[in-house]
């Protein structure tokens, strides 16, 4: 599990969702400093061994956390310094040891070698499982283990935080398959050196259901008709013979595409706003009434980070698609070839994502515009926390304006393409 | 020679010499065939082998179906933009027979394009599948279209380029604008599905989306493994892609003959 973790933690208290910073070694990500869940920040690269090990190091100010890691204890860095506001000033601080769950989804249905822990090595699973979780485990041993400061006395004290009680363990049940019994973990102190087992992760609960999400996926149907509208307002002008008489009114016909681009780009974006304004809310009430809002399942404000991500966000994802589809009608000057070519390129990576192996997949939806498609998750997902990636749970293999830098990098080489061939070809 | 003898001649005429036919023919080929083969050289069996070899080899038809709908589409309102819709009806004044005729020289050629494409997509599963693991070890047999499922498969994947393209054609008659018409057939045929794909959150809708779409119930015809735990069985899948044609030329029929061309 690249995001089995062992390190050092200062935590208000062991109730899950208080507020914490740590330091740690992962198995296939270096050293990281991670705070209140969703924050990471990079230490030391590198696998971490017992030929190889790693010196970490947290200090308290205040509300001030520092952490440092080193590779001898001599020379240390600053990896990060954060602030958690209202820490108390007595905290909780300790060694821990986290292993997320393996999840298997229809792709990946044998458990074999390293990424399986011994008990499930082997395991298969039928082909109509949908999804398995599997609890692995992971094993640290420290070291040098000091604390300055004052403290409640007494010798160090090993409990398992979280399970069961705490979050909820991620498995779906399916006929002749029952869920993995939660896992145990385990402390013990030999001489000084400390061996800590856990399982499970410290870190945002992420579901494989993304209702939020799914119910964007309508606006599918209006992108349809918005490339349908950006590949006409050029197509319409060759079908009619209009395009002659726009040429020889503003003979400049780069500047002609722009002009096009443009209305078309602010029409389709204050259409996609005013659309996806009024269809988050509604669609949020909806799940409210329906008792998904919980702290799983966020209801978004429009004014907030993600509220503005969703609904920006869907705005921009049509009116870069109109652009994208009117430069494959400058190309094609053909109504249908234009608009399919757009839809093919747009719409049918989410179908062929849902088919190919994982790792093509991520491919394909990196690579086409489809993976703006990120914009529209409901429930944000983090590059720190093992979660199932699909499309099908909103969740795609780039960050989500990352990916509609890919469908703008497209839209702008699809317009110099056809700015070039209509400077080049007769009207 | 009868009235729809003579029309499916004009019809004919027209579809062979026009220039977008061959593109698009081709176009169509190319997708199937390219997109099949870059399916099955993915797939590996160590960690796949329990997939459906027939289905996976015929991938491509998801994208090739897109050119066919356009063909089909284009047979229909390339002669709305141009003009030539009125050519058409003066000279076979019976709506329907010109329909009918549009219908039947649109299915000759999708057959013929559409038994290519699926031919060179099996031999490419043939060749390709073995050599990625999928061996009678694993329980694979190599590809053939003498295994009963494969042939039905195969078979069911031409016809249903050709009730894809009947719907399109029949749409195309009912709107007569081709950005309308393909943007209505491509949302039908993609959106479905991915609004089908409901999961946990909602069984009842996605097994019935799945049930009635055009595309995934046309598609159920290429399934060879699980056929009991699929919405929809292969043929009644087909049968289902054949009432949307069969309603969408009905529907063409009906508003050509009432309308004004």
């Amino acid at each position: 599990m690249p995001w089995a973790k062992a390190g050092i933690i200062i935590k208000a208290s062991t109730k899950p969702g208080s507020a914490y910073a740590a330091v740690m070694a992962t198995a296939g990500h270096g050293v990281r400093m991670q705070y209140n869940y969703t924050h990471d920040t990079a230490g030391l690269p590198g696998a971490v061994s017992a030929a190889s090990p790693r010196w970490l190091r947290l200090t308290r100010s205040g509300d001030t956390i520092t952490g440092y890691d080193s590779t001898n204890g001599i020379h240390w860095d600053k990896i990060g310094t954060v602030s958690l506001a209202g820490l108390p000033s007595t905290v909780q601080a300790g060694l821990f040891a986290t292993s997320p769950s393996l999840l298997l989804t229809n792709g990946t249905l044998s458990c074999r070698g390293a990424a399986c822990s011994g008990a499930t090595r082997g395991q298969t699973f039928a082909s109509n499982t949908p999804l398995v979780s599997i609890a692995t485990q992971a094993t640290a041993a420290f070291d040098h283990v000091g604390l300055h400061g004052e403290r409640a006395g007494g010798a160090w004290r090993g409990s398992q935080v979280g399970f069961p009680t705490g979050i909820p363990f991620v498995c779906t049940p399916s006929p002749g398959h029952s869920c993995p019994k939660a896992p145990t973990g385990g402390f013990k102190e030999s001489s000084g050196t400390f061996t800590v087992v856990g399982s499970g992760d410290i870190a945002p609960y992420v579901t494989n259901v993304d209702p939020l999400g799914f119910i964007l996926k309508g606006s599918l149907v209006g992108l349809i008709a918005v490339i349908a509208l950006g590949a006409l307002f050029i197509t319409a002008e060759y079908r009619r013979g209009m395009i002659r008489t726009t040429f020889a009114a503003s003979p400049r016909r780069g500047r002609v595409l722009a002009a096009k681009a443009i209305v078309i780009g602010s029409v389709t974006f204050v259409a996609g706003l005013a659309g996806a304004a009024v269809a988050v809310p509604i669609a949020e009430h909806k799940l409210h009434a329906e008792h998904w809002a919980s702290s799983v399942y966020p209801i978004w404000s429009l004014t907030s980070g993600h509220g503005l991500q969703i609904v920006v966000g869907t705005a921009g994802l049509l009116a870069v698609a109109a652009i994208l589809a009117l430069s494959a009608g400058a190309v094609l000057r053909r109504s249908a070839g234009a608009i399919t070519a757009v839809v093919v390129l747009l719409v049918v990576p989410l179908i062929l994502g849902a088919i190919l192996p994982q790792t093509y997949a991520d491919w394909l939806l990196r690579l086409t515009p489809a993976a703006a498609f990120g914009l529209q998750q409901g429930i944000p997902h983090y590059s720190q926390v093992s979660s199932t990636c699909e499309p099908y749970n909103g969740c795609y293999p780039l960050a989500p304006w990352d990916g509609f830098a890919v469908l703008c990098v497209w839209a702008a080489l699809a317009l110099a393409v056809a700015t070039y061939l209509l400077r080049r070809r007769d009207a | 020679m009868t009235a729809l003898g003579e029309a499916l001649h004009c019809e004919w005429t027209k579809l062979r010499t026009v220039p977008s036919t061959g593109w698009l023919l081709f176009t169509a080929l190319a997708l199937t065939v390219g997109a099949s083969t870059l399916a099955t050289v993915v797939e590996k069996c160590p960690t796949s082998c329990g997939a459906d070899t027939t289905k996976l080899s015929l991938t491509g038809i998801l994208l090739g179906q897109a050119a066919i709908a356009v063909l089909a589409v284009l047979v229909m309102t390339g002669e709305y933009s141009s003009g030539m819709i009125r050519t058409t009806l003066t000279a076979v004044p019976r709506r329907t027979t010109a329909l009918a005729a549009k219908a039947i020289a649109l299915t000759g050629v999708v057959l013929a394009a559409g038994t290519f494409a699926v031919l060179g997509s099996v031999l490419a599963g043939h060749f390709i599948l073995p050599g990625n693991g999928f061996t009678g070890a694993h329980g694979s047999l190599p590809l053939s279209l003498g295994a009963g499922p494969t042939l039905r498969a195969a078979a069911g994947s031409v016809l249903y380029l050709v009730l894809i393209a009947l719907l399109s054609l029949g749409l195309a008659a009912a709107l007569r604008d081709s950005g309308a018409t393909i943007a209505v057939v491509l949302a039908l045929l993609y959106i479905v599905p991915i609004l089908s794909d409901l999961g946990t959150m909602d069984p009842t809708w996605e097994h019935r989306l799945q049930r009635y779409g055009p595309m995934t119930a046309g598609l159920a015809i290429q399934a060879t493994r699980n056929i009991g735990k699929l919405p929809i069985g292969p043929w009644a899948g087909l049968g289902v892609l054949a009432a949307w044609a069969a309603a969408a030329l009905l529907a063409g029929g009906l508003l050509l003959r009432l309308r004004d061309a």
